[in-house]
């Protein structure tokens, strides 16, 4: 904004600084012209008088000569004589006047007048005085046309030089029109400049005044959009959190462990979520699950999901008929793919049996052996209407524990191959570790204190080692005791079944 | 004579939810094709958000009558990986090679 204005002042200070110093130059010249004009005038008008002083002094000489001609009466040689003596020099002084200033004109008419002067006293006036009774006609009417020659002369000088008054007041009076004119020109230039420069102040403070209503209007919307999105993902962390802390359930023969940590980044916190509900004291129903993408949507989308999957477990615990049902609740709600595994696990035979939609393989770790992926492949929960989904079942053995988890798992970088041996290793070292928190130790075997860019569930479900001594004999209680909990025996000293829940850090 | 255009449409890079403008701009049906072979050989990393714009395509080429085949690539494990997780064999004809994937679109059409 400085930049636009100091762009657009740059021009108009330097043409009001380059009309001013004009200004100022041109009153200078003018006034050192109307001086010098001034002088010359004088000098003019002082060679005029010299012109004048010297066609007196020519005629007193001539007036004395003449009177002393017609009667020899010496004393009127007394003006020729005084005259006579300052003639020359009276000539001499016009002479040097004009030689400086005046016309050539006026220089050669003076140059005359004085070499006639010089002549007519020479030829006229010695002649007269040694012979002064000649009275010799063609004499006199010499002397009187020499003295009328310098008389045209001097009037001449005069003219010249009055002509040269005249044309100097005249050129004076024009340059002083000028000048004024310039003045007028230049003041109403310089009044222009001011007012443009003004309005271009009152552009650019408008300018300045609607950005910044603009700037204002765009802080307010992102306040209200941060705010906005701030409750969003309060509302869905608070979702997540609700959905993800439903406590494990408690089984004498079953263990299990489970671990949600959230996306670093806030804006990823998503859907992942697992469960785990006693069918009777031997059988749970468990099932883990992930929504496409993040935030409120996909929080609810989760719920849906999760609740079709419960729902459909009590009407039929058979896995393949409860991913059935939960894909036509998704599907008929057209919002996002979800892939899930949904399994029972049975302490009575040891068999784990479960379905896949477009879930990461279950991993199976049994006593003795290296943990192996399960099979899987299926379309994601919501893809295609009345997707016929297959239940498989692996007999296993007591100490068997299945590991079930959230792409998070494995893909935390770009190569996913790597990130599955990553995991299969984390989960073997679990095994050597004797820890009971398998899902933690694995999850931060595979992180490390890494941060977490997507949401990572891990979900174990294993059968006692000891199972036959903790084996419920009596009746199941399929399908209706999925919040019972069954109270630890004497002999519990730890949890078996430890749930962790961490904010990342 | 044989009436019937096969349009090809080749992704390549990494897929993922970013990218999802784009990849639905690609994912847009041909005009005029009687069959789509989709060519992910040069797929470095895909999630899920290339697997929903897949199946939004395969619904829209299931309504026009437009046959669809994927290929994979030989040895492109990722892209394997999720199609086998997605269980896409159950929505798309899936190939690992080009030619047979082409000769069951062309067999699918005379």
């Amino acid at each position: 904004m400085t930049q636009v204005s100091k762009r657009s002042l740059f021009p108009v200070l330097v043409l009001a600084f380059v009309l001013l110093a004009m200004f100022a130059t041109a009153a200078v010249v003018v006034r050192e012209y109307i001086s010098r004009a001034f002088a010359t005038s004088q000098h003019l008008a002082a060679a005029r008088q010299l012109a004048d002083t010297a066609l007196t002094l020519q005629l007193d000489e001539e007036t004395g000569i003449r009177g002393y001609a017609a009667t020899g009466d010496r004393t009127f040689l007394e003006p020729y004589e005084n005259a006579k003596g300052k003639l020359d020099s009276a000539f001499a002084q016009l002479h040097g006047a004009l030689a400086d200033h005046a016309t050539k004109q006026a220089y050669t008419l003076a140059d005359d007048a004085w070499f006639v002067s010089g002549m007519w006293n020479r030829d006229i006036a010695l002649t007269l005085i040694k012979h002064p009774r000649s009275k010799e006609l063609s004499t006199e009417l010499r002397g009187k046309e020499m003295v009328n020659k310098i008389r045209a002369d001097i009037h001449g000088v005069d003219v010249t030089l009055l002509d040269l008054e005249g044309n100097l007041a005249t050129q004076v009076s024009t340059a002083v029109d000028q000048l004024n004119a310039f003045v007028l020109v230049a003041s109403g230039v310089f009044v222009l400049l001011v007012f443009l420069y003004g309005l271009q102040l009152l552009r650019i403070s408008d300018r300045l005044a609607s950005q910044e209503r603009a700037a204002a209007t765009e802080r307010r919307e992102r306040a209200e959009l941060y705010a906005a999105f701030e409750v969003e993902k309060r509302i869905a962390d608070t979702l997540q959190e609700a959905f993800t802390h439903r406590p494990l359930p408690f089984l004498e023969p079953l263990r299990f462990s489970a671990s949600y940590v959230p996306a670093t980044e806030d804006t990823k916190v998503g859907g992942d979520w697992y469960d785990v509900m006693a069918l009777s004291e031997n059988r749970v129903l468990f099932a883990i699950g992930d929504v496409t993408g993040h935030g409120i949507d996909a929080a609810v989308t989760m719920n849906v999901a999760r609740q079709s999957l419960i729902s459909a477990a009590l009407l039929d615990s058979d896995p393949a008929a409860v991913l059935a049902r939960a894909n036509a609740e998704i599907y008929s709600r057209e919002t996002r793919l979800v892939t899930a595994i949904a399994g029972v696990a049975d302490a009575t035979n040891f068999e784990f049996a479960y379905a896949v939609a477009g879930h990461p393989p279950p991993i199976l770790l049994e006593p003795g052996r290296p943990p192996r992926m399960l099979e899987c492949g299926s379309l994601p929960l919501g893809a295609v209407a009345g997707t016929v989904y297959t239940v498989r079942r692996i007999q296993t053995v007591p100490g068997a524990i299945l590991v079930l988890y959230t792409d998070g798992a494995v893909e935390h970088s770009r190569d996913v191959i790597k990130g599955e041996e990553l995991l299969l290793q984390a989960i073997g070292a679990a095994r050597e570790s004797l820890e009971t928190d398998i899902a933690t130790y694995v999850h931060d075997a595979i992180f490390s204190g890494r941060s977490v860019g997507d949401d990572v569930a891990i979900l174990t479900v294993g059968f006692a080692a000891d199972a036959t001594q903790g084996l419920v004999v009596s009746a199941d209680r399929a399908a209706a005791g999925f919040s019972s909990r069954v109270e630890p025996r004497a002999r519990l000293e730890v949890d078996p079944n430890p749930v962790s829940l961490r904010r990342a850090s | 004579m044989n009436k019937f255009s096969i349009a090809v449409i080749k992704l390549s890079g990494e897929l993922e939810i970013g990218r999802k403008d784009e990849i639905r701009a690609a994912l847009k049906m041909p005009a005029g094709a009687t069959a789509v072979l989709m060519d992910f050989g040069e797929i470095t990393y895909a999630d899920s958000t290339a697997l929903a714009e897949l199946l939004r395509f395969r619904a829209e080429a299931e309504s026009a009558g437009v046959r669809v085949a994927i290929v994979t690539g030989v040895a492109n494990q990722q892209f394997a990986r999720l199609i086998t997780y997605a269980g896409l064999q159950e929505a798309f004809a899936v190939f690992e090679a080009r030619a047979a994937a082409l000769n069951y679109l062309g067999g699918a059409t005379t």
